[in-house]
């Protein structure tokens, strides 16, 4: 019991923490509605784990939990990717902004000469 | 004869000791032409032996790694108007004097690019481990661009101002020398290779990339390959 209510807690925090973040527009409305469907969807298999059991019906595998485990993992590895994406991004912002500024310095050098 | 307008660019981070006296030789042997040397933020006075010795010298405000200085130093060069570009390593290990020999096929427009290759130079001392890493990084570029090659990572190349305009290069460290070849491929780039020597001495030893890199360049490649083309 006291760790459903823990994670149904946890879970309340989350959403409220991305409806703050939509409303001040940090995050884009798909991502809100993902987020929050993804937290609703652990608070009612919190209290409803036979839920899973379906699930791991639809998906062939063994146990309930199984079926969250796995499909946990995937939500994992897919955000790991998009976390290395952004990442690879930003490099290659910076790296442009750095060159920009470098060549930018030679210039008012050359223009002080 | 027309004097070509030859760009030398050199990526460098932390070579004061050598910079100087590097810039100075191809600026005696050829006057002509340009020395850009990019700094990629040196914790020495790399960018001041630099400028005293008559480079133009852009800084980067932060490390990027040596493909990061490599493109500064074209995108530089191509907008100064560069109608051939010479990339070579600031690290003492290319000789200056071997210069015309990249330049030679581009002025003749037999190429478009042309690679150093120390495995074709009689005089190159490379040491075991590395000569074993870079014949399997032939054999990987082989199978990777589908170029095949007697040198591969070897940083003294030279190309004209349409190759330079077209090779894109993204990786910032070492995986951009794999890159350009893929690059040259990809363009269906002219290409030739020619004999250059690579000085192995203790300092260039010191400063070169280490064996165990190969590994990190073969998975960025993997990795743009997969995920970011």
């Amino acid at each position: 019991m006291v760790i459903q209510i823990l994670i149904t807690v946890a879970s309340i925090f989350v959403i409220a923490k991305s409806a703050i973040a939509y409303t001040h527009k940090t995050i884009r409305m798909p991502t809100f509605i993902a987020w929050s469907v993804f937290w609703t969807a652990i608070i009612f298999l919190v209290w409803q784990p036979n839920l899973t059991d379906r699930l791991a019906v639809v998906l062939q595998v063994g146990r309930g939990a199984d079926a969250i485990f796995y499909l946990s993992l995937i939500a994992v590895f897919y955000l790991l990717f998009k976390i290395f994406i952004r990442f690879e991004n930003t490099d290659s912002q910076i790296t442009t902004l750095v060159r920009e500024m470098g060549i930018l310095k030679k210039d008012i050098e050359d223009i002080k000469k | 004869m027309i004097e070509k307008k030859v760009y030398i660019i050199l990526p460098a981070y932390n070579e004061a000791r050598i910079i100087g006296s590097l810039i100075e030789e191809v600026r005696t042997l050829y006057p002509s032409f340009h020395v850009v040397v990019v700094d990629d933020c040196s914790r020495d006075t790399t960018a001041d032996q630099a400028k005293r010795a008559g480079a133009d010298v852009i800084r980067h405000s932060i490390n990027l790694g040596q493909g990061a200085a490599v493109k500064t130093g074209i995108t530089y060069a191509l907008r100064e108007g560069a109608e051939y570009l010479v990339n070579i390593d600031a690290d003492g290990q290319h000789s200056a004097a071997e210069i015309p020999i990249l330049l030679a096929p581009l002025f003749d427009g037999r190429a478009d690019i042309v690679l150093g290759s120390r495995f074709l130079a009689p005089k190159s001392n490379v040491p075991p481990i590395r000569r074993i890493v870079l014949k399997a990084g032939i054999l990987f570029t082989w199978f990777f661009s589908g170029i095949h090659l007697s040198d591969t990572h070897n940083g003294f190349r030279a190309q004209t101002r349409n190759a330079a305009q077209k090779i894109i290069i993204n990786e910032n460290r070492m995986a951009h020398a794999s890159e350009i070849l893929h690059e040259i491929v990809r363009h269906a780039l002219r290409f030739c290779e020619v004999p250059v020597t690579v000085r192995y001495t203790q300092y260039s030893k010191q400063r070169g990339q280490r064996s165990t890199n190969a590994l990190h360049i073969v998975r960025r490649l993997l990795w743009r390959k997969m995920f970011l083309e």
